[in-house]
Parts: structure tokens; sequence; C-alpha cells
């Protein structure tokens, strides 16, 4: 799960520096990055639109990765503590509202519309994104609420009979 | 035999007898089904809300295309037969099951579950499950028009030769789809169980 979410991290970032999609018609060319999607809407004052793309393509799965990165890191520590519970529920919160894989989709449909008025290709970014999805998912497999909540109180049991052991000693 | 009062903390998942207020290893409020009286009202709410947006999503224009200066505006159903007669199948079929069959189905689901809750239909606790899972599983993927129209309108801007901009119906069909996910999202599908033991 750490590898995974770290990798998607990594993607992601990539995909926000690097153009996404470039269009060329009639001699005209245009190249667009993965926030050109909700700056252009917020530059049409759909603010409310702009602000739900901002959320669901990239503020939730960064922080969906992120979280899944730390929760992961923790364990792996063994800082797992009962704040960790609470950091469980985030997950399966902001998992709920992921919504990469489903945007991806629109941009292949997008892709087919467009494609008979102007040349379309992809850039590094499409691609990095297409990874990006890939390892949220392999990384969200790895994502068992009960499971993790076992390992969860078994750092915590562990470190109790460490200290205990320890005022004994 | 009289078997244990039995819960499961939602937090930690750690099942303990329900008398605790607190759970015993979390140490976090163990929340009973019936503090949730207000899950059904708040589903009620949330999917009349949705109900609402259905018809300005499907009748307004989801996108406006302007074309060397003449503006042609398009429906979802628009969409999806301008596709279709130009042999794009697949994607029209993608495009009919998302934005008009999965919306329509989830509605029917959700008001069935909601009807079931309130008592007003009878469905079992096994088909009620299988319902709300079902339907939050496929919630999310109603989006996929809206993403559709928000990318075409950060990539098509080349001024007079051809602008894409989003329609009303793009607002209202976003809407829709988030306040269905928040129906299924605040029904406590332990409720289920509840009613059909009762």
């Amino acid at each position: 799960m750490l590898i995974f979410s770290i990798s998607a991290l990594l993607c992601l970032v990539i995909s926000s520096i690097f153009g996404f999609v470039e269009m060329s018609v009639q001699g005209q060319e245009r190249q667009v990055s993965l926030l050109d999607t909700s700056s252009r809407l917020a530059q049409n004052n759909d603010w409310i639109l702009a602000t739900i793309s901002l959320l669901v393509l990239i503020v939730i799965p960064s922080m969906f990765a992120a979280l899944l990165a730390y929760l992961a890191f923790s364990l792996k520590m063994r800082w797992a503590n009962l704040r960790s519970i609470k950091l469980l529920n985030a997950i399966a919160f902001i998992g709920f509202w992921n919504m990469c894989e489903i945007y991806f989709l629109g941009i292949l449909v997008s892709m087919v519309k467009i494609a008979s008025l102007a040349n379309v290709s992809f850039g590094i970014a499409f691609y990095a994104y297409a990874f990006f999805i890939v390892f949220l998912f392999a990384a969200y497999m790895h994502f068992d609420r009960y499971q993790l909540s076992l390992l969860i109180k078994k750092n915590i049991s562990e470190r109790q009979h460490k200290v205990a052991s320890h005022e004994l000693a | 035999m009289n078997s244990p009062k039995l819960i499961s903390c939602k937090h930690c998942l750690t099942v303990q007898s329900n008398e605790s207020p607190q759970c015993d290893f979390c140490e976090l409020p163990v929340r009973h089904h019936s503090d949730n009286n207000g899950a059904l009202q708040r589903a009620w709410s949330f999917l009349f809300t949705a109900f609402l947006l259905y018809f300005p999503a499907n009748f307004l224009p989801i996108m406006r295309t302007t074309q060397l200066g003449s503006t042609t505006d398009s429906t979802i159903i628009g969409g999806v037969i301008l596709l279709w007669s130009h042999h794009s199948y697949l994607i029209a079929g993608i495009i009919f099951v998302a934005s008009i069959f999965v919306p329509f189905a989830k509605f029917v689901a959700l008001f069935s579950l909601c009807f079931a809750q309130s008592r007003i239909l009878e469905l079992s606790a096994k088909q009620k499950s299988l319902i709300y899972r079902a339907t939050e599983f496929v919630g999310r993927w109603s989006m996929v028009d809206v993403f559709v129209v928000a990318f075409l309108t950060s990539l098509v801007q080349m001024g007079e030769l051809m602008t894409i901009t989003p329609g009303p119906a793009a607002l209202a069909f976003a809407g829709m789809v988030i306040f269905t996910m928040l129906t299924a999202n605040s029904l406590d599908p332990r409720l289920f169980w509840n009613s059909s033991h009762e």
C-alpha cells in the first residue's frame, strides 16, 4: 500500500506539471494541463463547477493518496495509535468522493467526440494520470478497514506491552 | 436462548456489548441505530433535491458549441443521438448508460429504499442491502458527462473558430449526482436489518 500510494502521488505531481492534451485545428494549436479544467471553468464564471472539478479531480485524489501513504507508513513504523482509527474513517469517506477514474473515462469520451473536428495528441501528463489511477487503485485494493483496524490494534497492544515490561524491569 | 446484545463500533469495527456508551477499544462514542432517526429525513430531503435537479439536467442544454459565429446547444439525449448517428456506438452506449439509464435506475432504487424505510413499500432486508450496495457503487459514474463538458470547455477554446462552454444543465447534472450520492451516504444500512427484525 505504501509503495503504490507514493507512486500514485508522484504520478499526480508529474501529471500536474506537464501538458495533458494538445489539440490543433486549421493551424491553431492549444495545449491544456490538468489544472486547466477547473481554471477555465472559473474564467467562464462557472465557479461551482470549477470548485467541484478541482475538488474531485485533484484535491480529493491527492489527499486520498497522501493519507493512504501516511497510514501505511505509520503501520510500518509501528506508530499507529487511536488517532489512526479516525484516519481510517477519513480515508474511507474521502475514497467515496474520489472520481479520478470517471474523469479519465470522460477524457476518452471527449477525444472520440472531437476526433472528427481536430487533431488531438496526448502529452506526458495524460499517461502519468493513467498510471496515477492504476497505482491509486492498487493501493486502495489493500485498504481493508477491518484488517487495518486489527493491525492498528496490534500496534497499540504491542506498544502497551513494551511499556508494561519496561516498567516491570 | 437469549443471545447477548452486541454492537459493532462504526469507527474501529470492534464488536462489543451494546450497553456501553463508549467503545471499549477506541473510546469513541458508540452510535446506536436508534440515535440515527434523522438519517431517513436527511435522505428524503437530499433525494427530493436531486429529483428536482433531474429535470433541468435532462431538458436544458449541457453544452454550447460556438463554431464560426453560430451557436449550437446540445442536451444529453441530443449528444447520445449525435454520437449514434456518427457510428460511435460504444461511446453513445456509455453516455446513454452513465447519463440517462443509471440516474433513472438510481432514482428508482433510492425511492424504493426510502419508501421501504418509511414502511410504505415492503422489501426484505436482503433486497434493501443489495439495492443499497448497487446504488452506492454506480452512483459516481453518472458524473462522466459533466467531466466531458468540463474537459471540452478547457480544451476547445479556439476563439471564433470553435469554442465550447458548459450549459446550465451541467451544473444541474453535477448537483443531481452529488445529491443522490449524499442520499445513499445518509442512509444507514444497519437500519434495514432493524426494521426487518421488527
